[in-house]
């Protein structure tokens, strides 16, 4: 059945609650701004995903507590639904600091510092519980995440008890297992356990044919996912037919790498973590503590790394006054700079990018019930490499010239900055800088002509990671000076690309 | 530091087993999530729409609010818990021993009643009347009919402690206020 090409891990209402969040904007008044920035979402994916989240709605908890508490009203529905900006450390930080200036709204319960809240109850041993401004927006999300799964109703009668004068740290601890039953209750039906679906098994088994039982990690290659691909994505069976996609082979190759590369820090978890409980079944359930343990240290380390993602610095404030990069370009880079691996296997990165994306096209025709694949089939792609590599090559000119307007605008507006960031730079660069600028016309570029302090502050901070994006993309742009290489590898691709459309689609 | 696959062990090979599946469905869930994206045209209504909806006075019940209220039972419980926590005053529904239409709500601080228009027996007033003195004020009154979309209207400044609307007999908020099994609220 075409159809099980789709079968996601996921239900569709999952999906589309966390992609309803993805989405969201800050109600409100002024420009839009995204609720929950994408590091926020992706570790709240991980914890849905690895049911790893008794620890935040713990701290849910605690927090509406403190909201409670600094609300005039005593109310917590419009600090998560209404104009604050929770779902930022900014918009979290003001709430509670604007509670802390007013002396009349002030508790003996709850004090807001400059780095997060304390809040005191008189029941416990540790009578303490301290949430950092930086935790907040995690706890945001996983609200927002709760009241779109799990009823309302239910989530409202376990906060109203958070409203009294004495509320307890028992109470708190009993709302919180309260609303773990209800989203483990939701999850049953919308999220199986994961499952022991021989992935990782099938790719090991397979290099090990390959390349023999002692294969390294630098050992794998692009030709080694591009064959797997064509082997594994015609297997009829429950455990390989995940591998229909040729973006899912190239991202779990990516992964393994990674592990592989992970594997003598590994051993720390070995000792203390019991796996399995049912193989007869294939399931696993994390049921374990300590696999609880393991799955939120070792994956949030992985989903969230500490480096900032530079992409997603440029679509926050201050810097997102100024468009630097549109979606277009944002979307050329983002699996490079997602995915440090990706620009070792260039050529799996060309596929992935080119004829994944056809392959994705295919899919959509094929979901909206079309019979007519003939034209798609025979000519997938209207994009080849030459022209992807093109597109980077732009974008790598556009980077260096906004690298330029930088400095110049740096060193026209910041007289501290000017000594330490435009130090090497001559006339004839700060020349070409302004003339970079002038040339800009997107948005919030004539504010940074007439030199607005805002436009500047936007420079200032997108000047990091539009150097990161740079560094990221210059090895990359290395390995495509070849350029007959690369028309080559187009023309031999797209027929290996098309045979197993073919097969599979056809 | 590279380490052979047959160097490592089975108990390691379990461990990077499971952080392999949990890591994939997150790359997957990433990247689905991207490509969605690119076709998608509508996203679906979810709580924070409810939300505005329901205290934004700005903020209408439109077309794509109105059919999720009517076909998703979990959005409409939503709303209702929504109303009645954040709003002023939340009429229920009437008393069931009682019969036939209903030209006037009766609530703890606010009385709603029906008024037929004498220079239009077409069109009626809605007279929204608030018993005491208060300094909050409603700025709407949302109707939750039984069956179909809630109905929402934005009120006028008050007179003399009177909200005053003038209206089509045969509107949906007039149906809604007179029917005894609507719910009412004003925000």
């Amino acid at each position: 059945m075409k159809t099980e090409l789709f079968k996601a891990q996921q239900s569709a209402a999952l999906r589309d609650v966390l992609l309803y969040l993805d989405e969201l904007d800050n109600p409100g008044y002024g420009e839009r701004r995204r609720k929950y920035g994408n590091r926020t979402l992706r570790k709240l994916n991980a914890a849905i995903v690895c049911r790893s989240y008794d620890k935040i709605l713990y701290r849910l908890c605690h927090l509406t507590r403190a909201v409670i508490l600094a609300d005039r009203q005593r109310r917590y529905d419009k600090f998560f639904f209404g104009p604050h900006s929770p779902g930022r450390v900014d918009g979290a930080a003001g709430f509670f600091l604007d509670y802390q200036s007013d002396a009349n709204r002030h508790t003996g319960s709850l004090n807001a510092a400059s780095d997060g809240i304390v809040i005191t109850y008189n029941d416990a041993a540790k009578s303490k519980f301290y949430i950092s401004y930086k935790q907040i927006p995690l706890l945001a999300a996983m609200l927002e995440f709760l009241v779109n799964t799990v009823d309302y109703g239910e989530i409202n009668n376990i906060f109203t008890k958070f409203v009294g004068t004495e509320v307890t740290q028992k109470e708190i601890g009993k709302g919180s297992s309260q609303l773990s039953k209800a989203l483990y209750a939701f999850l049953a039906g919308h999220l199986p356990p994961a499952q022991k679906q021989k992935k990782f098994q099938n790719i090991a088994d397979y290099l090990e044919a390959r390349l023999g039982p002692s294969f390294e990690e630098e050992m794998i290659d692009d030709a080694c996912m591009v064959d797997f691909w064509k082997e594994a994505s015609v297997i009829e069976s429950a455990n390989m037919s995940d591998f229909k996609q040729f973006r899912t082979v190239f991202l779990a190759f990516l992964r393994f790498v990674d592990l592989m590369r992970d594997a003598s820090e590994l051993s720390f978890f070995e000792k203390a973590r019991p796996f399995g409980t049912d193989l007869d079944t294939g399931e696993w359930e994390p049921r374990m503590k300590d696999e609880i343990e393991f799955a939120s240290s070792y994956m949030t380390t992985k989903v969230a790394d500490t480096q900032e993602d530079p992409l997603q610095l440029l679509a926050t404030e201050p810097a997102n006054v100024i468009k630097f990069l549109n979606d277009t370009e944002a979307k050329l880079i983002k699996l490079p700079i997602d995915e440090i691996f990706a620009g070792r296997f260039v050529r799996s990165l060309m596929r992935f990018e080119i004829f994944g994306q056809a392959q994705n096209r295919l899919t959509q025709v094929l979901r909206s019930n079309s019979n007519d694949l003939g034209t798609l089939l025979n000519n997938p792609t209207s994009e080849s490499y030459r022209q992807r590599i093109e597109k980077l090559q732009q974008l790598d000119k556009h980077l260096s010239n906004l690298c330029l307007a930088i400095a110049f605008v740096l060193h026209r507006d910041c007289e501290r900055a000017e000594q330490v960031i435009v130090k090497r730079l001559d006339f004839e660069m700060l020349s070409k800088g302004k003339q970079a600028l002038e040339k800009m016309s997107r948005k919030g570029f004539d504010a940074a002509k007439r030199g607005d302090p805002e436009a500047t502050a936007a420079f200032e901070v997108a000047s990091s990671p539009l150097s990161a994006i740079r560094e990221r993309l210059k090895p990359l742009l290395q390995r495509f000076v070849d350029d007959e290489f690369w028309q080559g590898a187009f023309e031999t691709d797209k027929k290996i690309f098309i045979k197993q459309f073919k097969r599979l689609y056809g | 530091m590279s380490i052979a696959w047959n160097e490592i062990s089975e108990e390691r090979k379990d461990v990077m087993e499971l952080a392999f599946e949990h890591l994939h469905l997150v790359d997957l869930m990433v990247d689905q999530k991207s490509n969605e994206i690119d076709t998608a045209n509508e996203y679906p209504i979810g709580f924070q729409d409810l939300y505005s909806a329901a205290v934004q006075p700005e903020v209408a019940i439109d077309s794509r609010i109105a059919d999720a209220l009517e076909n998703n039972p979990k959005l409409r419980a939503d709303f209702e818990t929504l109303l009645q926590q954040t709003g002023i005053a939340w009429f229920p529904a009437a008393a069931a021993a009682e019969t036939g239409r209903l030209d006037e709500r009766d609530e703890a601080s606010f009385l709603i009643r029906i008024r037929p228009s004498k220079a239009n027996e077409d069109q009626v007033y809605v007279l929204i009347r608030l018993k005491e003195p208060s300094a909050v004020q409603p700025n709407a009154i949302i109707g939750l009919p039984p069956e179909g979309s809630p109905i929402k209207k934005t009120l006028p400044e008050a007179v003399d402690n009177m909200f005053q609307l003038l209206m089509q007999r045969d509107e949906p908020l007039i149906r809604a206020i007179q029917d005894r099994r609507s719910k009412l609220s004003l925000q």
